[in-house]
Parts: structure tokens; C-alpha cells; sequence
């Protein structure tokens, strides 16, 4: 009990202590500062712009990407359901022996 | 119009000549806005480093002024950016491998009678995620939701590392003060 009273007393002094941080004003020549570093951004071609052209660049690849990602699953149709039938096929047939082989090779 | 709406609609005139192409007009939002900047990142970082925080705060807002949406004001916007670059400051300036035993150059532990002292001091010794989300939440006293929005954390980790990062205050604090009965 007296412990989180202390604890609580403890707490309100850092929270005043935080409150009252005080903050340096702003120096003379820094707004002119920060403007010069924007000018010269503005004046790198797309500097700007650079996230904008990434969203455009992702999205613009999202259709050839969806195109890939079908042709790729049409194959794996394809090709892998033979796999996975081989692959039962072993569990069901010898599966210690399967295991082992996994295991130890 | 309250004087709240008027401001915002001021707000987004500049942004849109900002955006157009007019990039001086940035200067009226630095001007609008400086004190405000300087007073969030003053609580956060060491005196000496709120100037070039504050100037990064204000080169990032210009960098995403494109992504501003205005449905929420620019001066919410604007603060979080601030909070973001306080929280890159301490990522950069704070290694955890170096705070495994006081260093060398680490200053003296306070007085236990100056409660700012001692909390910079214990706050110096926490990484910057705990640092941030401690000061977020406990001093700034932000909802969970808040902090979810300026950090990019989940609200659980939010909630946990909150948590967390308060006890090792307490931990900090009370190791100091039973130091300084002895």
C-alpha cells in the first residue's frame, strides 16, 4: 500500500518533470535553412516524387505479375498433381521407409 | 467557419500551391507551424539536436506533401512526422550492445531531489522503441490508437512493449534511488 503510493508520487513527479521540459525557439536563420535544403530538393528531378514512382512502378507490374503467378499455377497443376499423387503413394505404401529417407539421406 | 475549419482551409490553399509547383509557399506552413514543431521535438531529443530534428520534420512533410489527405488536419499530420523523426533520432543515437554497463562517457547518475534530471537520465538507458512508446504514451498521454498511428506498431505491441518500457523505468529509478540511500 505504501509502496504504490510511493510509486504513484514517483510517477506524477516525472510527469511534471516531462511537462515541464522546455523547448529551444527556433534559431534566426533556421527557417531559411530548412527552405534552402527544400529548394534544393525541388530542383532534383522527381526528388519528390520518388514514393509516387514506386506506388506507379509496383502497381503498373501488378497485372504482368498476376499474369506469371496464373501461368505458374496452371503448371503446377499440370506438372505437380502427378508429384503429389508419387508422394502419397510412398506415404501410403512404406511410410517408416519414407520417413527414414527424409530423415537420414 | 470556426476558427479551426478556417485554419485547416488555409492549410490546404498552401499545400495545393506547394504542390502545383510554388515551393516557397512551404515557407508559410514552416512559419505556421515552427514553434508548434519545436515544442514536440524539444521534449524528446537533447536541446542541441531539435533544430536539425525539427529541420528534418519539416524536409520529410515537404518530401510526402503529395500523400497529405485532408481528411485530417495538416497540423495532426505534421506532429506525426515529428514524433517519427524524434523516434529515428534515438534509433540512430542509441546502440543497444553499448548500454550493457555504464560507459565511460555516460554522465554521472542525478541527484535524486532533481526528478528531470533523474529521468532523462533513466530515460537515456532505454532503447529508442521503448523510449518513444513510454514518453507516447505515459507522458504525452496518447490513446493506444494514436500511438498505433504514429509508430506503425499493432496495438498489442503497442499495449505490451508500453508495458514493458515502463517497468524498466520503475526499474531504473528505484535502482538509482536505493544507490543514492547507501
Amino acid at each position: 500500500m505504501e509502496r504504490d503510493e510511493s510509486r504513484d508520487k514517483l510517477d506524477e513527479r516525472l510527469k511534471e518533470a516531462w511537462r515541464g521540459k522546455t523547448s529551444p525557439s527556433p534559431p534566426e536563420d533556421w527557417e531559411e535553412g530548412v527552405m534552402r535544403s527544400i529548394r534544393a530538393l525541388a530542383r532534383e528531378p522527381g526528388a519528390v516524387n520518388h514514393v509516387i514512382h514506386l506506388h506507379r512502378i509496383v502497381w503498373r507490374s501488378a497485372a504482368a505479375a498476376s499474369i506469371i503467378a496464373l501461368i505458374f499455377i496452371g503448371l503446377a497443376l499440370v506438372v505437380g498433381l502427378e508429384l503429389d499423387i508419387d508422394l502419397v503413394q510412398l506415404v501410403m505404401e512404406d511410410p517408416e521407409g519414407l520417413l527414414e529417407l527424409l530423415l537420414f539421406y | 467557419m470556426n476558427e479551426e475549419a478556417s485554419k485547416d482551409a488555409a492549410d490546404e490553399a498552401v499545400i495545393r500551391r506547394v504542390l502545383s509547383g510554388e515551393v516557397d509557399a512551404f515557407e508559410v506552413l514552416i512559419t505556421r507551424y515552427r514553434e508548434q514543431v519545436f515544442r514536440i521535438v524539444g521534449r524528446h531529443v537533447p536541446k542541441g539536436s531539435v533544430a536539425e530534428v525539427a529541420h528534418d520534420a519539416f524536409v520529410k512533410a515537404y518530401l510526402s506533401l503529395k500523400n497529405y489527405r485532408a481528411t485530417h488536419p495538416f497540423e495532426r499530420w505534421l506532429t506525426r512526422i515529428a514524433v517519427r523523426c524524434c523516434h529515428d533520432y534515438w534509433r540512430e543515437h542509441f546502440r543497444e550492445g553499448e548500454r550493457e554497463g555504464p560507459a565511460a562517457s555516460d554522465p554521472p547518475a542525478p541527484e535524486r531531489d532533481d526528478t528531470r534530471e533523474m529521468l532523462d537520465w533513466a530515460l537515456g538507458r532505454l532503447n529508442a522503441d521503448d523510449r518513444m512508446v513510454l514518453s507516447l504514451v505515459y507522458f504525452e498521454e496518447y490513446s493506444v490508437k494514436e500511438c498505433v498511428r504514429v509508430l506503425g506498431w499493432s496495438e498489442s505491441k503497442v499495449k505490451v512493449r508500453a508495458l514493458r518500457a515502463r517497468r524498466k523505468l520503475r526499474e531504473l529509478l528505484a535502482e538509482l534511488l536505493s544507490e543514492k540511500e547507501v
